[in-house]
């Protein structure tokens, strides 16, 4: 598991795929299953349509960067972007690029220094109408096969255009075709957003490595009444690496009526006061982790702790 | 009617096939009255004050040249830096000769060393190419000096090779860290890894007002060439409003020997306005000078260089295997010309691959389906490697072709032995074709590219022969006729400025060149010798410097 080795590290995390497979999608999911800082960079063309919601609600930034050749881009690269992008005050949390249609994202994988923003996983996406073709293009097929090898996770798009066995087909040929890649599809639900945002997928850096389909588990764990939020925080400080997220609610002793906002993401843990809220349900932790047994794990220690 | 003054001179070629020549041209207020000679002129002159104006007797005066693009701001930048070129060049200080393989490279390296005082001044030469001069190395610049920063930019601009103290200059080990293409023991820094060190060089060579200094040069290199409008065919490249002010103060005013045309780069504009390219591009473009305005045409770009070998290459590729790159990748590229289709703006477009060029015309043909239109005048620029079937899909769609008129000159010999082979270098810029299929041909030097001759430009795509002498893809030569046009009617056509400039006739802006040779006496092979004598611009003579 490449989880994120140092907390001052700051995981990127690539995106590739053709043009129009749906990367704004895949993006926009990542939004909004994100709780950290992200910082998008995406190429020049104004295809990419994030949701401004979602930009806003998490304080993330968006650069649009022109391809990198002098040619057409005096003024910046992507080398450059990333590294002002880390001495930001605050920095982001975490660095999504967003490769462009023809780049190999594998390629891209290799700008920053990987002393200050590992690569966390590569994501490619595949449109489940069009892959095939593509793939099969006289001119551009060797680039797109490129694509999809580069990938730690292919996350098959518009499954939802075709009949579910032709949907099916094209997943089976994708999974025969890069068995050693992780297959999800985007209408499937948001575990593998998750699993990304979480760096619950291996990078392979190169190599190939067997690995099957991300296991993600998720449960909801009651935690006791009064259960101080120091031991809390300390419980999940020592978390399991196999628990990828945590997210919750709990009472502020320190104010009445007060409400604090509990994350687990990548390794940090962060406890944010926030408006209190009739729609927050207030000692339930919901958890989502590669292998039951460590939620199994964690919820015993918080119910020990809570004694 | 204001005062008619009438130039005589050996003849008039006015590339209006309609009425190909006379011996005098009447103007009067910037505009042709008509050219022919001085009984046929009667009907004008017997009614209206007139003068005779003979200096240009001897002379043989034909539209004034054309370049349509070129770089004034890319050239002003360079013009800052030591030339060590592979070849020949006239610069605005004067004439420096090419540097023959590594050992001359490195001589000259040596010299400018030498006469730089200050031990720690940097030394900035543009010109390297290791396919002249072989491997130029840290090491190698190291042994010259290990306190003066020594940059050496490659002829085509894509990449720096530096000395230990130029890299520290640039910043370059941090860099190294970030990018890929910064490598610290040969000192080389290409693509991005070049635009990481673009900060420093560029305040080294923009400040203090060399870069308004760089087009002074720029403004006379171009009068040198007998050319009477230019088009900055990638306005913006640095700084939109930057290269505005620049360009205005030193070529806006009618003291200038030549028009300016300005065509916005898509992709620099892009990323300063974002999804409003368009509407800001559009009020920013109204404005205009006495000498400088725009034209309502966008600048995309395909693939990568030519020079740079960067070219998106078809099969069997590359000789060596290496692949080229996308400036804006096929489904990028139509994303990105389509708002400027679809108000009617002109799209040019930056390819010099076969790839690039399937690229572009994909995107017109698609274009041409969602938004049909006619007399679109869509023009792939530079063309240096494409398809006989390309030719007939560009002809089917109306697409035209705006060469470099110097890559098969410059660089045919030295693409065939080390990256494309006889035959697809021997039919670079394929033009003979394209007339053939009757495609507009014009030429441009893409000016730092290569050097404001016109009339060189036009031999070369006339004889196909190299600057070493040899014949290249003699079928894919253009008649005399048509390289004539390349550097006047056809790119006025392109420049959908063909009313105005690219021909003499009746009522077009007397815009005229004096040479000192008729090209059709000399024939193609003596095109480039011709001397220019003096350019006139809206009837007023401007001699050369
Ligand atoms: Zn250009």
């Amino acid at each position: 598991m490449s989880t994120v080795p140092y907390p001052d590290l700051i995981p990127m995390t690539v995106i590739g795929g053709w043009l129009g497979s749906g990367k704004t999608t895949l993006l926009n999911r990542l939004l909004t299953e994100a709780d950290e800082r992200i910082a998008v960079v995406v190429n020049d063309v104004g295809d990419i349509n994030i949701d401004a919601g979602l930009i806003d609600s998490h304080h993330d930034t968006i650069i649009e960067l022109t391809n990198g050749c002098i040619c057409c881009s005096i003024g910046g690269s992507l080398a450059i972007t990333l590294r002002d992008l880390t001495v930001r005050d605050p920095p982001p949390e975490r660095i999504v690029v967003e490769a462009s249609g023809v780049a190999r994202p594998g390629q891209v994988a290799r700008y920053g220094d990987r002393m200050v923003v590992p690569i966390d996983s590569i994501v490619v996406v595949a449109d489940a109408v069009d892959i095939r073709r593509r793939v099969g293009d006289h001119t551009y097929g060797g680039l797109a096969r490129d694509q999809l090898a580069d990938a730690d996770l292919i996350v098959i798009s518009k499954t939802d255009l075709l009949e579910p066995t032709a949907a099916a087909d094209v997943a089976d040929w994708i999974r025969s075709e890069w068995p050693e890649v992780p297959t999800v599809r985007v209408d499937a639900d948001s575990g593998w957003a998750v699993a990304v945002l979480a760096g619950g997928i291996q990078h392979r850096d190169g190599g190939s490595v067997a690995t099957s389909t991300p296991a993600i588990h998720t449960a909801t764990v009651g935690l006791a009444a009064g259960l101080d939020p120091r031991v809390l925080r300390t419980v999940l400080e020592e978390a399991p690496p196999e628990i990828l997220r945590v997210k919750g609610f709990v009472a502020d002793p320190g104010s009445a009526g007060g409400m604090i906002a509990v994350h687990l993401a990548g390794r940090r843990v962060s406890f944010d006061p926030i408006e209190p809220s009739g729609a927050v349900e207030l000692g339930r932790l919901v958890m989502i982790a590669s292998d039951l047994r460590a939620i199994d794990e964690l919820a015993a220690r918080l119910r020990t702790s809570g004694l | 009617m204001g005062e008619i003054t009438v130039f005589t001179a050996r003849r008039v070629i006015t590339m209006d096939p309609s009425r190909p020549d006379g011996t005098a041209v009447a103007v009067s207020e910037g505009r042709i009255v008509e050219v022919g000679d001085l009984g046929s002129l009667q009907p004008w002159l017997s009614r209206h004050p007139h003068t005779i104006d003979d200096r240009f007797a001897d002379a043989v005066l034909m539209p004034g040249l054309i370049d349509p693009h070129l770089h004034p701001a890319l050239a002003a930048l360079l013009l800052a830096c030591h030339w060590i070129p592979p070849e020949p060049w006239d610069l605005p200080h004067g004439r420096v000769e090419a540097a023959e393989g590594k050992d001359g490279f490195l001589a000259r390296v040596r010299e400018l060393h030498d006469s730089i005082d200050d031990p720690n001044e940097p030394l900035v030469s543009f010109g390297y190419h290791a396919q002249y001069h072989g491997e130029v190395l840290r090491p190698d610049l190291d042994a010259i000096s290990t306190t003066r920063p020594i940059v050496c930019w490659q002829r085509s601009f894509h990449e720096i090779r530096c000395n230990q103290a130029a890299l520290e200059w640039v910043n370059a080990e941090e860099g190294a860290a970030w990018d890929p293409y910064i490598e610290l023991d040969s000192g080389r820094l290409f693509e991005t890894g070049m635009v990481w060190s673009l900060q420093v060089l560029a305040s080294n060579l923009m400040g203090d007002g060399q870069f308004d200094e760089g087009l002074r040069g720029v403004r006379e290199l171009v009068h040198r060439g007998g050319v009477t409008t230019i088009c900055d065919a990638g306005f913006g490249l640095f700084d939109m409003d930057v290269e505005w002010e620049s360009l205005v103060a030193v070529m806006g005013d009618a003291s200038t020997p030549y028009r300016t045309y300005l065509m916005p780069q898509v992709p620099s504009a892009r990323s300063k306005w974002k999804d409003n390219t368009l509407q800001y591009l559009e009020q920013f473009t109204e404005r205009s000078t006495d000498r400088i305005s725009f034209v309502k045409a966008a600048k995309v770009l395909a693939d990568g260089a030519f020079i740079a070998q960067l070219m998106m290459l078809g099969p069997p590729g590359y000789i060596d295997g290496h692949s080229g790159a996308w400036l804006a990748e096929p489904d990028r590229l139509l994303a990105m010309m389509r708002p400027f289709w679809e108000a009617d703006y002109d799209l040019h477009i930056h390819c010099n691959g076969d790839v690039g060029a399937a690229a572009a015309i994909d995107a017109i043909q698609v274009l041409l389906h969602e938004h049909p239109r006619f007399d679109h005048r869509s023009t792939l620029h530079h063309f240096g490697v494409s398809t006989q079937a390309q030719i007939r899909r560009m002809a089917g769609l109306g697409v035209e072709v705006q060469a470099n008129g110097y890559y098969l000159y410059q660089f045919g010999e030295r693409f065939r032995e080390a990256w494309l082979g006889d035959e697809r270098a021997s039919l670079m810029t394929r033009l003979g074709s394209a007339r053939r299929h009757g495609v507009s041909v014009a030429v441009h030097s893409d000016l730092p590219m290569a050097p404001v001759r016109p009339l060189l430009a036009a031999q070369a795509i006339a004889t196909r022969r190299t600057r070493e002498g040899t014949v290249m893809g003699l079928e894919e030569a253009v008649s005399l006729d048509d390289a004539l046009a390349s550097i006047t009617i056809e790119a006025a056509y392109q420049m959908r400025m063909d009313y105005e400039i690219g021909s003499l006739a009746s009522g077009k802006l007397a815009d005229m060149v004096a040479l000192d040779a008729d090209p059709y006496e000399v024939g193609a092979e003596g095109l480039g010798s011709i001397g220019i004598l003096a350019t006139v611009v809206g009837g007023e003579v401007f001699d050369l410097p």
